[in-house]
């Protein structure tokens, strides 16, 4: 190959992995089901990325009930939240270890969570879901409505996979 | 050719020669004639760095406009916009290779980081939660072709960094899987890269992070951590190989010190040993790694003589029970009165020391 052609080639493939980490989220957008979550947010920021609205969604606790796993399978462990819509929200329906055949669901990694005698009660559930970045300076307005009452999430979800498409008050 | 030596190097030589000439151990032409075997290498030339800034604020500036996150154009358009700017400054710098060489490796630069800042646009544009370590293993991975089209060792470096910022970046988001090729690429392309001391420094600290995050993985006990960088740190230091071994004896010295301090904590060993018995242990630890530091001390190494009064200093600030402390101080000053005799005595036998 050329100079001018291996060259290329290093510009190209930058532009190639770019591309490619827009394919996944992309089709969420395009082609996955719109569901509603109920939500508290706080307003951070990002060196890179900028000020985003930290959110904590009421799916992200699920009591240990809920789960019919034993504990060691749990803690640590990517797990699939099969959620059912309950008013205008989705709230959780079920967990399991495999891929549900159908209905909504959200692939999220588990972690114990202690109450203050110490004991295991809740799990807090990771669905990498947790920040909804804005323009500088905006974060302040959703704090406060968030600190008076809910919000409300929309996610886009395609096969486990969500993309946070938008916060607004209720 | 002649043999090309940095300019500190030259100023020490032609320092000597010039000491030697005076003492009419050679003649002025002799000193002249050796003198005329050197030449000062490259070193920094103001052009280029001039224009690197230059390129590196640019960069930096782009970078913190997509964290503004502006939304007086959309999210669309700035990443078309990135695409367009990372294209055009590596044309750019691609063309001007030939005529402005300084100017044009600037551009590709402010490529590298144009193209970061698209990773975190499209962070931005799907809200991607987490701590995001994935950006800066992208980002490594993109820059990487360049470096190795144009042999480029800062790109190279710089690379190498944003990797090590990724393994260190991963630890509650799973295992920085990609350690386990990224590790080797950083040696095997060693020589690639002619050799290059600074980029060898940068694959070491890589390798030890990611050791460090495989023992996170595994949960193994602060011990064995220790106990296993304090064993990695003495073989740095000792084996002979011929890949920049001043290098690994620096980093190696260093390790092994550092660790040999946390070790000397006694509440470490209560994994291995009871409760009762975690100082004696430690203290007998702490005992052997003087000895050990002396012993390397005896043989020139400067980096041990700091961890010798690191240890010591740990252990005057260790305690408020003042005659033990005492004690402490008193022995400590003896060590180094000791040691001092030692140099002197080095000095007198002309076995000149080295830095580690």
């Amino acid at each position: 190959m050329t100079k001018k052609k291996t060259f290329l080639l290093a510009v190209l493939i930058p532009l190639l992995i770019l591309s490619m980490m827009t394919i996944k989220p992309q089709a969420t957008l395009l082609f996955g089901q719109q569901i509603a979550l109920e939500t508290k947010a706080f307003d951070p920021t990002d060196l890179f990325r900028g000020d985003y609205v930290a959110i904590s969604f009421a799916i992200s606790d699920i009591p240990k009930s809920k789960v019919t796993l034993p504990s060691d399978k749990v803690n640590n462990k990517t797990l699939y939240v099969s959620l059912k819509q309950e008013g205008i929200y989705y709230v959780i329906d079920q967990v399991s270890e495999n891929k549900p055949k159908q209905g909504v669901y959200l692939r999220g990694k588990f972690q114990d969570r202690y109450n203050p005698n110490g004991v295991v009660d809740q799990y807090s559930v990771d669905y990498s879901l947790d920040k909804y970045f804005l323009e500088q300076g905006s974060g302040q307005d959703l704090q406060q409505e968030s600190s008076t009452g809910g919000l409300v999430a929309t996610v886009k979800v395609l096969g486990g996979y969500g993309v946070l498409t938008g916060i607004s008050n209720r | 050719m002649k043999r090309q030596i940095s300019k500190a190097n030259f100023s020490f030589v032609s320092s000597e020669l010039e000491h030697y000439n005076s003492n009419g151990l050679i003649t002025e032409e002799q000193k002249n004639g050796i003198l005329e075997i050197y030449e000062i290498k490259g070193g920094l030339n103001f052009i280029r760095v001039v224009v690197t800034i230059g390129a590196l604020l640019v960069g930096l500036g782009i970078l913190s406009f997509i964290a503004s996150n502006w939304d007086g154009i959309s999210h669309l358009v700035k990443l078309l916009i990135i695409f367009g700017v990372f294209g055009g400054v590596n044309m750019a710098g691609f063309m001007l290779s030939e005529n402005y060489p300084k100017t044009g490796r600037s551009l590709v630069y402010m490529g590298a980081l144009v193209y970061g800042a698209g990773i975190f646009l499209i962070g931005q544009m799907y809200n991607f939660g987490g701590d995001f370590p994935t950006a800066f293993l992208l980002w490594s991975l993109g820059i990487m072709p360049m470096a190795f089209q144009l042999k480029d060792k800062y790109l190279m470096l710089f690379a190498n960094i944003l990797f090590g910022v990724y393994l260190n970046g991963s630890y509650n988001l799973g295992f920085p899987y990609a350690g386990w090729a990224g590790v080797p690429i950083v040696y095997l392309t060693f020589s690639y890269f002619e050799k290059s001391k600074l980029l060898l420094f940068f694959a070491n600290l890589t390798t030890l992070s990611f050791i460090l995050q495989i023992t996170l993985r595994y949960e193994v006990k602060g011990l064995y951590v220790a106990v296993i960088f304090f064993l990695i740190g003495l073989l740095m230091y000792g084996i002979k190989h011929n890949l920049g071994p001043d290098i690994f004896r620096v980093q190696g010295n260093i390790l092994f010190g550092v660790t040999g301090i946390i070790l000397t904590i006694p509440e470490i060993w209560d994994v291995l040993v009871s409760a009762q018995t975690t100082r004696l242990v430690s203290v007998v630890f702490a005992f052997a790694l003087i000895a050990l530091l002396f012993a390397l001390i005896r043989k020139g190494s400067l980096i041990s003589l700091i961890f010798v009064c690191i240890t010591i200093f740990r252990y005057y600030t260790d305690t408020f029970a003042f005659l033990p402390k005492s004690l402490f101080f008193i022995v400590g000053g003896l060590l180094l009165l000791g040691f001092g005799y030692y140099f002197e005595r080095m000095m007198k036998t002309s076995k000149g020391g080295t830095l580690a």
